[in-house]
C-alpha cells in the first residue's frame, strides 16, 4: 500500500455539516435511528401529511378474512391479446416538463403504470451503447427517460386534477357540463364568424405537436382576425434569435457522441436541457477509459448535474462567462493561427483564480484546437445573443458545425399567423381583445410578470383548458377539463423533425378533452383527434400514408424521418468584445441570482406531483423546496445562513427565500428554482416553497445580476437528505485505517498507469465464522454501477418509486429522515484538502468536485441483516437475492441496525392508510374512495403496511416473471439482457447493469471482472452482489490537482485522517 | 418467627389453576390447531354463484379443455374467469330472427330454456361483466402462476382436485403455505406429461408413478424452491 495518501487525503464530504463535524451531523451518523422516530405528527403537520397522503399512492391488499366475498369481472368480450396480468408495451411520444418523451408505456391491463424510454427512437438508437460486440446491442437497449417521464404515471392518476366543466357566473362556480360547453362554443363560433374573429385570441401554452399547430393555423384560416400567441414559460428568447440570424431559425443539438471535447459554458447539458436525456446518453457513451474517454470542461455559476460529471469544472459567475468566452475566442484564434498554448509549468492547484482561470481557457483552447470536428463549445442558453454567436462562431471555426454541433431546420405551420406574449397583452389592455382561449400552461402563475398577464387577462373573458383548477382557473369564465397525454392521441415532432405519435393508453379519466378536440369543435370541424392526427402525418409525408404504415408508425411510435440540416453562415471574421474581469463580485456586496426551471417541478406545472416534491434534487438533496443557493463565502459576505430566509431584491423586486450553502457554487452566485410557491397547484403542491416567479419579468430574464442579498433572521426549516444515512466510517475507524473510502476514483493518467487502483488487497485474510449455505443454484444475481457514468440524474430514483409502489412521506417525515426511497443517491463533495485548511480551515472548501454513488441494497452473500432478524423475515434466495417477506417483518428493526450500508427503510406510519390500507376491523377499504390514486400500483409488487421494513429487492417481481417467462416461452434459461432492473431501464447512459454473474459471458460479469470494479466496505466480508465501478476523470495534465495526483491515484484514501477533528492517528503502514 | 402460610381454603385455586390451564391449552389447541387451520377454513367454500354453472356438465360429460374457457392458464399467472363472450359462443340470447341454429342452449324467451341464464344474458345485453364469485382465493401477498406450473406439468387437479365431477366448484384442497411448500419440497408424485395436464383423470400407463415423476424432474430441470421471494414480492 502506498503512503503518499497521508498527508493529502482524499477528503469526501455530504455536507458542510459533517466537514465541520457539527453536532447535527454527529447525530444523524450515530443514531441507527433519526430523532423521535416513532412519534405521529401531531398538529398542523399531522393535517399536512394526512392531505399529502389524499394525493400520493396506495390501497391495501386484500389481506384478509377468508369468507369475505370478491367477485371477479371478467370481460364481457375479451380484448384481442389480451391476457390477464401480462403487461402490454405501447410506443407513445409527448411533451412533459417541456421536452419531447419517446416512450414505451408498460399498460397493464388496461391501464399505464410504467413508462420508460423508446429504444429503438432513432434519437435514442443513435446513441446506443457500443461497448459490447457481441451482437445483442438491440436487447440491451434501453433508452433511458429522466424523472418527469417516470412520474407521469402519478399524474395521470392525481385525484386533484380537475374533472368537471365549471362556470363562473356572477362570481360564483357553478358545475356545469361538457354539452353547455359545447354550445358555448358553437355560439362564439356563430359570433365569431361575422367579423372574423375580431376581439378574439387563442394563447396556447407551447408546443412541438404539428396537429396542434396545423389545427390552431385552421384557426386563424377561419378566424383571420383572432390573435394567436404562444406562452412558453421556459423560453429563450436569445438563443432562438440567435439561431434566426446565422440559420434562419431552427433547432440547435448537439451530438455529444461526436466530440472528444465538450466545453459546457453555463450549459447544464445534462441537467435541465431540454435534451438532457439524449446527450446524457451521448455523453455516456464515451465514458468508457478503456475505449473512448471524452473529455467535460464545465464552467459555471451554479452547481449543476453536467458540473459534477465534469472531468474539470471551473466556477464562474454568470455574468462573467462573456469575459470567458472571449478569452477562449482569442486563445484558440490565436491556436489556430499556429501558436502554441501559453501554459507555464506551474502546479495548477497553487494558482490564484485569475491564474486558474487564464490556465484554463488555455488548455480548452488546446484541446479544442488539437481537435478539430470532433469538439463542441455548449454557451447556456440564458446568455446574451453576442455570447451565443460567439460560442456557435467557436463551434465553426473548429469545423464542428454539422458534426458534434447540428442546426435542424424547423418549419412552423403557425409562423406568421401568431404574435408574442407582448402583442397579445397590448391587445388585451387595448380591449381589442375582449375572448381569450387559454390552451393551458397557467399563463397567471408561469407568465412573464412584464406582460401583467394576471392583470390584463381579467378585462377579458377566458375559456380555460386545464388539467388542475389552478391559479388561472380563478379568473376564468370556464374552465374546461383537459386531459393527460396518456388518455389523448397527439403528435410531436422532436428537434431533430422525426414525427412521433402519442396514442392513449387510457379512456379519459376525469371526463377530459385534448386542446385538438376542444378547437376542433370551435371552428366547426370536430374531427375525431385519431382522425386528424393521421391527417398531420398523411400530410408530412407529402399525400401518402397507408393503413400499414399507419400501423407501423402505433407499433414504432415513430415515422423515420429527419429534418435536413440548416445551412449556418457565421461570419468568422467577428470578435466577441467582453471585459475579462474576473474579480470578485461580492467587493461592493452585490450579486448575481441565476434562475433556473426546477429539476422537480419544471416551471410548476408538476406542482401536485408527489414522487417529484419528494425526490432529493440533484446536487442540494432538497426535498420539498426550493431554495436560494450560494456557496459558504457568498454566505459569509452577505450575513446568510442555512436555515434562515434571505431577501432577494432586483429591481425594486423583492422575494424571500431559505438560504441553502453548496460549496463548488461562483461566489457571488445565488441560484433560485423557479416553479415553486404555488397557491392553486392542489393539495400537493399547494404552499410548497417559495415563489421567484416575480423576478421572472420577461421570457429571457434569467440571469439577473447586481442583485441585493440579504438575511432575514427568520427561521426555515428545509428537509434535505444529505446527511441522511451516512455511511459510519467512524464507528468503523480500526478498518477504516486499513480500508478505502466509499467511492473511489482517479484520474484517466494514474488508470492508465495503474489499472488496479480501485481494487485493494485486504491486509488480513478474512475469513466468515460460519460457512453460508450452498447458493447460485441456477442463477447468480449481481448488479455493477458504473460511477464514471453515472450523472446522478435521478432517473433510476423515482424509476425504482414507481415500480415498486414506493410511498411518499411529506416534508416533515423526509425531516426526520424517513424517507422511503429504496434507491438513494449519495452526493460527495470533494475538496483540495490542503489549500482548504490552509485559508479558511474547511469553511469555505476550493476547487469543489462531486461523485455521485446510486446506493440501494448491495444484497450481501453474507447479510448482516439476515442473520439478526430474530423472525426470518429477510432470507436469501438460491440465487443469491436478499429478500424480504413483509409478512413475516415484526418491525424490530434490528437488520436496519446491523446494515453497513444503511439502505433498509421502515415503515414507520402507515403511509397508505389514507388509500384504505388498513389491518384487521379497521379494513374499511371499500368504503375509502380508493380508486384512482390506486390504480398507479404495479399489481407485481406488495404494499406494506405500518411497522414494515423494505429495501431493494433487485426488482425480485421481474426476476421471477424473466424466468417464468423464460421456461414458458423461450428455451427454459434466463439470457444475458432478458431481465432489466427497473433502475437500469431508467438510466440514460445504462451505468448501471443488472445480470446474471454465473454466467462469465454476461455483461455484469465482465463488468465485475474489469479492473476499476471494487466493492463498498469490502473488509466487512459482506461479499456485496452490488459492485462498483471507480470513477475515472480525465483531467489534463496541466490542471490536475495536487491532491489528485497523489492520492486519488491510489485510491487508499482512508487511512489515518489527520484533517478531522476526528481523526484516528495510526497510518503508517 | 411465625411464617405466613395461605389459608387453608385457598388449595381449592390450585385445582382451579390447574383446570384453566388445561382448558387454556385445550382452547388455544383447538383454536390454532383445528378452528383457524385451513383445513377447516378453506376447504369446503362454496359460495353461491349467479349462474349454477355446471363443470359436471362442461368438463365431465362434454369433456371441454380446461383452457377453452380458463385461457390464461397456459400464459400467465392468472387463469382468468371467461368473458361473457365465451359463453355467448354456445349459449347466444335470441336475435329478431329467433334463436339462432348453433345455440346450445337457447334464450329463456321463448321458453327453452330455464331463467338461470338470466345474468349471462343480461351481461351480454348491457356491458356489464358477471358477478362471478372468487372460490380459489390466495392472499395478496402471495403470486402464484398458473402458467409455472401447468407449463412444467402439474396438473389443475392437483389444486383444484376433480372439477369435473363438481356440479357446484368448491375449494378442495388447503391451498395453505405448509401445503404449497410439501409439493415444492417434493414434486415428483404431481408431476406428468404437459399434454395430459388438464386431463383430470390421467393414470400414468405402464409406468411405476415414481418413476415418472422422477424422469420428468430431471427431463424438465424441475427443481421447485422455497425460499420466500418465490411467492412473496
Amino acid at each position: 500500500m502506498s503512503s503518499n495518501g497521508n498527508q493529502n487525503r482524499v477528503r469526501y464530504f455530504r455536507s458542510l455539516a459533517q466537514l465541520e463535524n457539527t453536532t447535527e451531523f454527529e447525530e444523524h451518523l450515530h443514531r441507527e435511528f433519526p430523532v423521535a422516530a416513532s412519534e405521529f405528527p401531531e398538529g398542523v403537520s399531522r393535517r399536512r401529511w394526512m392531505k399529502l397522503m389524499g394525493a400520493s399512492l396506495a390501497f391495501g391488499g386484500a389481506a384478509g378474512c377468508r369468507y369475505q366475498v370478491e367477485q371477479i369481472a371478467a370481460f364481457v368480450v375479451r380484448p384481442e391479446n389480451h391476457v390477464a396480468g401480462v403487461p402490454n408495451y405501447f410506443a407513445t411520444n409527448f411533451e412533459w416538463a417541456g421536452r419531447v418523451m419517446h416512450l414505451l408505456a408498460t399498460n397493464m391491463d388496461g391501464r399505464p403504470i410504467k413508462l420508460d424510454g423508446n429504444p429503438q427512437h432513432p434519437m435514442y438508437a443513435s446513441s446506443e451503447q457500443k461497448d459490447f460486440h457481441d451482437g445483442k446491442d438491440a436487447k440491451f437497449a434501453s433508452a433511458g427517460t429522466d424523472v418527469f417521464a417516470q412520474a407521469a404515471v402519478l399524474s395521470l392518476y392525481d385525484p386533484d386534477r380537475l374533472d368537471r366543466v365549471i362556470r363562473k357566473q356572477e362570481g360564483r362556480s357553478v358545475d356545469s357540463s361538457w354539452a353547455a360547453a359545447e354550445s358555448m362554443l358553437n355560439e362564439l363560433r356563430t359570433e365569431l364568424l361575422k367579423d372574423e374573429g375580431k376581439g378574439f385570441a387563442v394563447l396556447f401554452d407551447a408546443t412541438r405537436s404539428p396537429s396542434l399547430r396545423r389545427k390552431l393555423k385552421e384557426l386563424s384560416a377561419t378566424f383571420p382576425q383572432a390573435t394567436i400567441s404562444e406562452l412558453k414559460s421556459v423560453a429563450y428568447p436569445n438563443q432562438e434569435k440567435v439561431l434566426e440570424s446565422v440559420a434562419g431559425g431552427g433547432e440547435l443539438v448537439h451530438q455529444l457522441d461526436a466530440a472528444k471535447i465538450i466545453v459546457a459554458l453555463d450549459a447544464d447539458l445534462l441537467g435541465s436541457d431540454e435534451h438532457a436525456v439524449l446527450y446524457t446518453r451521448q455523453f455516456g457513451m464515451n465514458r468508457t477509459p478503456n475505449s473512448q474517454m471524452n473529455r467535460l470542461y464545465c464552467v459555471e455559476s451554479q452547481y449543476s448535474v453536467t458540473g459534477g460529471s465534469a472531468d474539470v469544472r471551473l466556477a464562474l459567475n454568470s455574468s462573467k462567462l462573456p469575459g470567458f468566452v472571449s478569452a477562449l475566442e482569442a486563445a484558440v484564434d490565436a491556436q489556430l493561427g499556429g501558436a502554441s498554448a501559453d501554459i507555464a509549468d506551474s502546479d495548477y492547484s497553487d494558482l490564484s483564480y485569475e491564474a486558474k482561470v487564464a490556465r484554463v481557457v488555455q488548455v480548452i483552447a488546446r484541446d479544442l484546437v488539437a481537435n478539430q470536428g470532433a469538439s463542441l463549445v455548449a454557451v447556456g442558453p440564458h446568455h446574451s445573443e453576442e455570447v451565443q454567436l460567439a460560442g456557435l462562431r467557436l463551434n465553426a471555426k473548429l469545423g464542428n458545425i454539422g458534426k458534434s454541433v447540428k442546426v435542424f431546420q424547423k418549419s412552423d405551420p403557425l409562423a406568421g399567423s401568431s404574435v408574442g406574449l407582448a402583442e397579445l397583452a397590448a391587445r388585451i389592455s387595448s380591449g381589442n381583445v375582449k375572448r381569450i382561449l387559454v390552451l393551458g400552461g397557467n399563463p397567471v402563475f408561469c407568465g412573464p410578470t412584464e406582460f401583467r398577464l394576471s392583470e390584463t387577462l381579467k378585462s377579458a373573458e377566458i375559456i380555460y383548458l386545464t388539467d388542475y383548477e389552478d391559479e388561472t382557473a380563478a379568473i376564468s369564465s370556464w374552465v374546461l377539463p383537459a386531459t393527460h397525454p396518456l388518455e389523448t392521441w397527439g403528435d410531436v415532432l422532436s428537434a431533430t423533425g422525426v414525427y412521433g405519435v402519442c396514442q392513449p393508453q387510457i379512456e379519459p379519466l376525469l371526463n377530459g378533452h385534448s386542446a385538438l378536440e376542444v378547437l376542433g369543435v370551435l371552428i366547426g370541424r370536430p374531427v375525431p383527434a385519431m382522425q386528424f392526427v393521421r391527417e398531420t402525418v398523411t400530410e408530412l409525408s407529402s399525400g401518402m400514408f397507408t393503413d400499414n404504415q399507419w400501423k407501423q408508425l402505433l407499433h414504432d411510435g415513430f415515422v423515420t424521418m429527419e429534418a435536413s440540416l440548416a445551412a449556418v453562415n457565421i461570419d468568422a471574421s467577428q470578435k466577441l468584445e467582453a471585459e475579462a474581469g474576473f474579480g470578485d463580485l461580492l467587493k461592493d456586496r452585490k450579486a448575481e441570482v441565476l434562475l433556473l426551471p426546477s429539476p422537480s417541478v419544471y416551471d410548476g406545472r408538476l406542482a401536485n406531483n408527489a414522487w417529484l416534491q419528494e425526490l432529493p434534487q440533484p446536487v442540494t438533496k432538497l426535498t420539498w423546496d426550493n431554495a436560494l443557493i450560494v456557496s459558504p463565502r457568498t454566505a459569509k459576505a452577505l450575513d446568510l445562513k442555512q436555515g434562515e430566509l434571505a431577501r432577494v431584491n432586483h429591481d425594486a423586486v423583492g422575494v424571500d427565500l431559505p438560504v441553502f450553502i453548496v460549496p463548488g457554487v461562483a461566489d457571488g452566485s445565488a441560484i433560485a428554482h423557479i416553479g415553486y410557491g404555488r397557491t392553486a397547484a392542489g393539495s400537493v403542491g399547494n404552499g410548497v416553497g417559495h415563489s421567484v416567479q416575480a423576478l421572472r419579468r420577461n421570457p429571457g430574464s434569467w440571469l439577473l445580476t447586481g442583485a441585493e442579498i440579504r438575511g432575514t433572521t427568520r427561521p426555515y426549516k428545509l428537509s434535505t437528505t444529505q446527511d441522511h444515512f451516512a455511511i459510519d466510517e467512524l464507528g468503523l475507524s480500526e478498518i477504516a485505517k486499513r480500508a478505502p473510502t466509499l467511492v473511489r476514483e482517479g484520474t484517466l493518467e494514474s488508470y492508465q498507469s495503474d489499472p488496479k487502483f480501485a481494487h485493494v488487497e485486504m491486509h488480513h485474510k478474512i475469513e466468515s465464522l460460519w460457512k453460508n449455505p450452498a447458493v447460485n443454484i441456477d442463477y447468480a444475481w449481481g448488479m455493477t454501477i458504473d460511477l464514471n457514468k453515472c450523472t446522478g440524474c435521478n432517473a433510476c430514483v423515482i424509476a425504482c418509486q414507481a415500480e415498486n409502489n414506493i410511498a411518499v412521506v411529506g416534508k416533515e417525515q423526509v425531516a426526520r429522515g424517513r424517507e422511503m426511497h429504496w434507491l438513494r443517491i449519495d452526493r460527495y463533495f470533494h475538496c483540495d484538502p490542503d489549500r482548504s485548511r490552509r485559508e479558511s480551515g474547511f469553511a469555505d472548501p476550493v476547487d469543489v468536485t462531486i461523485v455521485h454513488q446510486p446506493l440501494m441494497c448491495v444484497h450481501c452473500e453474507n447479510a448482516p441483516c439476515e442473520q439478526v432478524c430474530p423472525v426470518a423475515a429477510t432470507v436469501h434466495t438460491e440465487e443469491g437475492i436478499n429478500a424480504m417477506a413483509y409478512n413475516r417483518c415484526v418491525g424490530t428493526r434490528y437488520c436496519a441496525n446491523n446494515c453497513p450500508y444503511k439502505v433498509r427503510r421502515f415503515n414507520y406510519l402507515n403511509y397508505n392508510t389514507k388509500y384504505g390500507y388498513h389491518y384487521g376491523w379497521q379494513d374499511y377499504r371499500e368504503s375509502v374512495n380508493t380508486k384512482l390514486q390506486s390504480l398507479v400500483l404495479n399489481p407485481e409488487v406488495t404494499v406494506r403496511g405500518r411497522g414494515v421494513m423494505e429495501k431493494c429487492t433487485y426488482c425480485i417481481q421481474r426476476v421471477q416473471n424473466g424466468k417464468i417467462k423464460a421456461r414458458a416461452e423461450g428455451d427454459g434459461r434466463v439470457h444475458d439482457g432478458d431481465i432489466k432492473s427497473a433502475c437500469q431501464e431508467a438510466c440514460p447512459t445504462q451505468a448501471i447493469v443488472f445480470g446474471d454473474l454465473n454466467d462469465r459471458a454476461s455483461r455484469v460479469s465482465q463488468l465485475q471482472a474489469d479492473p476499476r470494479s471494487y466493492s463498498m466496505l469490502e473488509e466487512l466480508n459482506v461479499k456485496p452482489r452490488t459492485k462498483y465501478l471507480a470513477r475515472i476523470r480525465n483531467v489534463p495534465k496541466e490542471l490536475t490537482m495536487n491532491y489528485q495526483r497523489n492520492t486519488l491515484s491510489h485510491g487508499h484514501g482512508a487511512h489515518g485522517d489527520h484533517d478531522m477533528e476526528h481523526a484516528t492517528t495510526s497510518a503508517a503502514h | 418467627m411465625e411464617r405466613f402460610l395461605f389459608p387453608r381454603w385457598t388449595n381449592a385455586f390450585v385445582a382451579l389453576l390447574g383446570v384453566l390451564l388445561l382448558g387454556g391449552i385445550l382452547y388455544a389447541g383447538t383454536f390454532f390447531l383445528g378452528i383457524t387451520s385451513p383445513v377447516t377454513l378453506n376447504i369446503g367454500y362454496q359460495p353461491v354463484q349467479p349462474i349454477p354453472f355446471s363443470h359436471v356438465i362442461h368438463a365431465g360429460k362434454l369433456k371441454m379443455d380446461c383452457r377453452y374457457c380458463h385461457v390464461g392458464v397456459d400464459q400467465a399467472a392468472h387463469a382468468t374467469i371467461p368473458a361473457t363472450s365465451t359463453c355467448i359462443n354456445c349459449h347466444s340470447p335470441a336475435s329478431p330472427s329467433g334463436p339462432p341454429v348453433y345455440s346450445a342452449v337457447h334464450d329463456d324467451s321463448n321458453k327453452l330454456v330455464s331463467a338461470k341464464l338470466k345474468p349471462l344474458h343480461d351481461s351480454w345485453r348491457t356491458g356489464d361483466s358477471v358477478p362471478w364469485v372468487k372460490i380459489h382465493r390466495l392472499p395478496d401477498y402471495v403470486y402464484f402462476s398458473h402458467v409455472a406450473h401447468v407449463q412444467r406439468g402439474v396438473s389443475c387437479v392437483t389444486c383444484h382436485d376433480r372439477i369435473d365431477k363438481m356440479e357446484q366448484v368448491y375449494q378442495a384442497k388447503e391451498l395453505s403455505m405448509t401445503w404449497c411448500v410439501d409439493c415444492h419440497r417434493n414434486p415428483e408424485p404431481h408431476l406428468r406429461p404437459v399434454e395430459f395436464v388438464t386431463q383430470l383423470d390421467w393414470k400414468p400407463e405402464g409406468e411405476d408413478p415414481a418413476d415418472l415423476g422422477a424422469r420428468l424432474k430431471a427431463e424438465k430441470n424441475i427443481h421447485p424452491k422455497t425460499n420466500c421471494a418465490v411467492c412473496h414480492r
